[in-house]
């Protein structure tokens, strides 16, 4: 057999030829995996990005502003919370140097907070942490002082003094855009001093085990809606962006389908290599033949040449993927316009289903068309095969 | 009493129009030496091929060893002829890309024999036959003789029951004409194996006990 194979593919011409389809190959699956990679990292990255702010879910009180009592702590160790975290939420405007954003400000006991989140925030010390792009719009930086005027919407807060100076004590980066220009920290208690609201918050965020799955989250929260009634509201991390994760699924599911196009041009190209190979080594062919390699023979020998092709096409498609992925993580497109997309960056994630997928389904078109081929070849008579070649 | 090896029983072949064999009817005796001549387009080499395996006839069955040839499924045959039948062509049929001594192993590396005992009988008729210090080298550094030779050898190799040659001194000149024949004669000998050759040289065809004359698709005498 290797003899065979080592027949097949001798001369320069075979393997320049066998090089070119194999890089064809390999560069068009590397497309479909890099645009999947892509897309999968953009899910990935969301849904991190948004468990980086809300951990697996969140509680509301529809009452507005509560006090976790202890049945609600007992039901969430029931459904099986990990960790737990009370936040106040307060719509609010940044002011700084004649430049207002409206944010969201997040009053949060860090400890608990990095525990559902893992998000390190730098300490605050009765400051503010700005999101990433919030700092950036604001032309803020650490040590530098902010404004903060809050709504007066509840009549808990008419007294409020209506600005307040914050010190910048850092910033953060959420890994979502639209996070990062809007969100805002601050210590919980110093918020509930100023606020005067006691223990009170008016949000809870909650992490479940760190392997959990969106199927398990769905679960745990019918389950606590059970328990603790129709007084809070849950809602899931994926909650804001339920339609846009849905639809990045429908889309990779529709561009993998329209990628295979580049699939097929590249198995024209195999398609070639085999006819050229039948047609170069047909002399071989047909003199193993006439001495009495068996058709079965051939055509396993014909087989192991193209699955080795398939093969290390695949490896190179995997190597072309991560220099894509490379690039596209740390060129151009890590820079990501805020008034486009959500992520502010995204780095590919090849998931070996998709890989196995993409590699499977070139494997079927290479398959068809060498048995194409080799019915030619079995259809062709040996001695007239002969008489032709070797006149 | 003697024994047929191979019964060709009225065998037609055609290639289109063409009556290469017309109910063509012989018999060979094992380990016989026969030379099968004829005109050009008397189907000489045709029936050299369907006695081979390496075609099949469209009438009529040609029988070897008892076995219909006809009844063979392209595996049956090509294990028939890799393992029974041994082939000198005219043309050599030598791969350019390989040396001697990889195209003379070519069918036993086909049927997967053993290398040792392949390779041993190689070397003795290659000292037999004079090209031992050809075997490293290409076909196409070689002389129509030499490469002849090394045909014959790569026939023998698996020491066939059958030994076909069509046209085996076809491109070579009288002294290499004699060598050829000579040395074809004597290792059919050796090995018992039965010797059918194809040729249009009358002087070839006399050396041999047996002679077949075709005409038209048909045996003559």
């Amino acid at each position: 057999m290797i003899n065979l194979l080592k027949i097949l593919m001798s001369g320069k011409a075979s393997l320049k030829f066998a090089l070119g389809v194999i890089s064809g190959l390999a560069f068009s699956m590397a497309v479909i995996l890099a645009t999947i990679g892509l897309m999968d990292g953009f899910e990935t990255t969301m849904r991190e990005g948004l468990r980086k702010t809300t951990g697996d879910f969140s509680i509301y009180s529809r009452d507005g502003f509560f006090t976790p009592d202890q049945n609600l702590i007992d039901s969430l160790s029931d459904v099986g919370v990990e960790a737990y975290s009370g936040l106040l939420q307060l719509e609010a405007f940044a002011l700084k140097e004649g430049v207002g954003k409206g944010i969201l400000l997040r009053g949060i006991e860090k400890s608990d907070f990095l525990n559902v989140t893992n998000l390190e925030l730098p300490s605050m010390s009765g400051g503010v942490v700005l999101g990433k792009v919030l700092a950036e719009s604001l032309n803020a930086k650490a040590g530098d002082q902010v404004v903060l005027s809050f709504a007066q919407g509840n009549s808990s807060l008419a007294a409020l003094p209506t600005l307040t100076p914050f010190n910048i004590e850092g910033t953060i980066s959420h890994g979502i855009y639209q996070k990062d220009e809007r969100f805002a920290y601050t210590d919980l208690n110093s918020l509930q001093e100023t606020l005067g609201l006691s223990n009170a918050v008016n949000s809870m965020i909650v992490r479940l085990n760190p392997n959990v799955t969106t199927e398990q989250i769905s679960q745990a929260i019918e389950d606590l809606r059970s328990r603790i009634g129709i007084n809070y509201t849950i809602r899931p991390y994926w909650s804001d962006f339920r339609t846009l994760l849905q639809a990045v699924k429908a889309e990779k599911v529709m561009i993998g389908l329209v990628l295979q196009v580049i699939v097929v041009i590249a198995i024209i190209n195999a398609a070639a290599f085999i006819i050229f190979l039948s047609e170069s080594r047909s002399q071989e062919l047909f003199l193993f033949k006439a001495l009495g390699m068996s058709q079965n023979a051939l055509a396993k020998g014909m087989k192991i040449l193209v699955a080795l092709l398939w093969a290390i096409s695949s490896l190179l498609a995997l190597v072309f993927e991560r220099f894509f992925s490379f690039l596209i993580a740390n060129y151009g497109a890590s820079f990501l316009p805020g008034d486009i997309y959500y992520v502010s960056s995204i780095e590919p994630v090849l998931r070996w289903q998709d890989f196995a997928l993409v590699s499977l389904g070139a494997l079927v078109w290479v398959a068809i068309i060498l048995s194409f081929s080799l019915r030619q070849l079995r259809k062709a008579p040996v001695l007239q095969g002969l008489r032709k070649e070797f006149s | 009493m003697s024994q047929n090896y191979i019964e060709i029983q009225t065998v037609a072949k055609h290639y289109g129009k063409v009556k290469a064999l017309n109910g063509a009817t012989l018999a060979f005796e094992k380990g016989g030496q026969y030379a099968l001549t004829g005109a050009s387009g008397s189907g000489k080499s045709t029936l050299l091929y369907l006695i081979g395996g390496l075609d099949r006839a469209d009438e009529g069955s040609v029988l070897v060893d008892g076995k219909n040839l006809n009844t063979f499924n392209d595996e049956e045959l090509a294990k028939y002829r890799g393992n029974e039948v041994g082939f000198v062509f005219q043309f050599h049929f030598l791969l350019n890309s390989l040396n001697c001594i990889d195209n003379i192993l070519l069918p036993s590396k086909i049927s997967a024999q053993n290398s040792k005992e392949v390779e041993k009988r190689v070397a003795d008729l290659a000292n037999q036959l004079g090209v031992s210090n050809l075997l490293e080298k290409y076909p196409y550094q070689l002389s129509g003789g030499e490469q002849q030779r090394i045909n014959i050898i790569r026939a023998l190799s698996l020491k066939p029951k059958l030994l076909l040659c069509d046209e085996p001194t076809g491109n070579l000149d009288s002294n290499n004409t004699e060598i050829v024949v000579n040395l074809l004669m004597k290792l059919a000998s050796e090995n018992g194996t039965t010797l059918i050759v194809v040729t249009h040289d009358r002087s070839v065809a006399s050396r041999f006990s047996h002679q077949v004359e075709m005409k038209d698709g048909q045996i003559v005498h």
